[in-house]
């Protein structure tokens, strides 16, 4: 039976890592009986879906970004000064 | 014009022969040849920097700018790139495309340079706290309760919550936040992450991520949730 405590961690690890399946029953059975662990488990999933939506505002204006034109020409002649 | 018809069917040729050559299962010979004729479509070949610039710069910038959020800094990255590139051309594999190689470069100088900016604003690892000990008993159990949020849908729709949102990133300690940052705002998979901040295994990482996600559903509790914590709890 994990602790709590455990069952924070691997809330947080399934957002980086796959878990194993042992992980994942022992993580699941644990939610199934409690309830603060199950709200703490929901609440990184808010905080993880929260976080994707602040970098698509953030990546928006990123997506469109272009290599300003001074620069573009500033590389080229580094480039042509680096191949002669 | 002619002469690149003229090369056209000459490869046309190549591939006639390649394909009898098959068809007799003389596949040792078959390599032979090619590898003595050194055929075309056997590997990609490299445009001239000039043209990469051009087809990639944009993309290179954008890969850059991501995960920087810094514009000059991302467009000496791609001069760098280019350079190294340029300086590396005999190293480049016919079998990558030429972006994904370019992109490969640009990925290390990325790292670098997040690595060189994190070593000037290091702080103590050690000296942050140890949020996990005053959330949880000596057996493991949370410590008191995990307060609820009050309609997290609704908080979605607001831009006040994402300026909370990135209070509490900015408040993080100094290496949880970088963490955090790299992987949740920039995208980076977790070996890049090890490899940018230095971090010797990727467990190590998992507990920063951890402390880091913890401390900021803290934050939001306190800063945004708490205020409609008298009415109905939902989460």
């Amino acid at each position: 039976m994990l602790s709590c405590r455990e069952v924070s961690r691997l809330a947080s690890e399934r957002m980086d890592r796959e878990l194993s399946w042992r992980e994942q029953i022992a993580f699941y059975m644990h939610l199934m009986m409690c309830r603060l662990c199950r709200r703490y488990a929901r609440q990184l999933a808010l905080l993880q879906r929260a976080t994707g939506k602040l970098r698509q505002r953030r990546d928006d204006p990123v997506d469109w970004a272009a290599l300003p034109e001074e620069a573009r020409e500033r590389i080229a002649r580094r480039l042509r000064e680096n191949s002669a | 014009m002619t002469s690149a018809v003229t090369v056209g069917s000459e490869t046309a040729a190549h591939w006639r022969s390649g394909l009898a050559l098959r068809t007799t299962q003389q596949h040792g010979r078959m390599s032979a040849w090619f590898r003595l004729t050194g055929h075309p479509a056997m590997e990609t070949r490299l445009s001239d920097p000039e043209t990469w610039l051009h087809e990639h710069g944009d993309s290179l910038y954008r890969f850059a700018l991501q995960r920087t959020g810094d514009p000059a800094k991302s467009e000496d990255l791609v001069q760098d790139t280019l350079i190294a590139a340029l300086q590396s051309r005999d190293r480049f594999s016919g079998n990558a495309q030429e972006r994904t190689w370019l992109i490969g470069i640009l990925k290390h100088k990325v790292i670098d340079h997040l690595r060189i900016r994190d070593r000037e604003v290091a702080t103590d690892f050690d000296a942050e706290p140890d949020l996990e000990s005053e959330h949880f008993n000596a057996r493991g159990r949370w410590q008191g309760t995990v307060p609820a949020w009050h309609d997290p849908d609704s908080a979605l729709q607001q831009d006040a919550f994402f300026s909370t949102l990135e209070q509490c990133i900015d408040a993080l300690p100094q290496r949880a936040g970088e963490a955090f940052r790299l992987r949740e705002l920039h995208g980076l998979d977790t070996d890049e992450i090890c490899a940018a901040l230095e971090i010797g295994t990727a467990n190590n990482l998992f507990v920063i991520l951890s402390r880091a996600r913890m401390s900021l559903r803290d934050c939001l509790t306190e800063h945004w949730f708490q205020a409609g914590a008298q009415e109905t709890e939902s989460c």
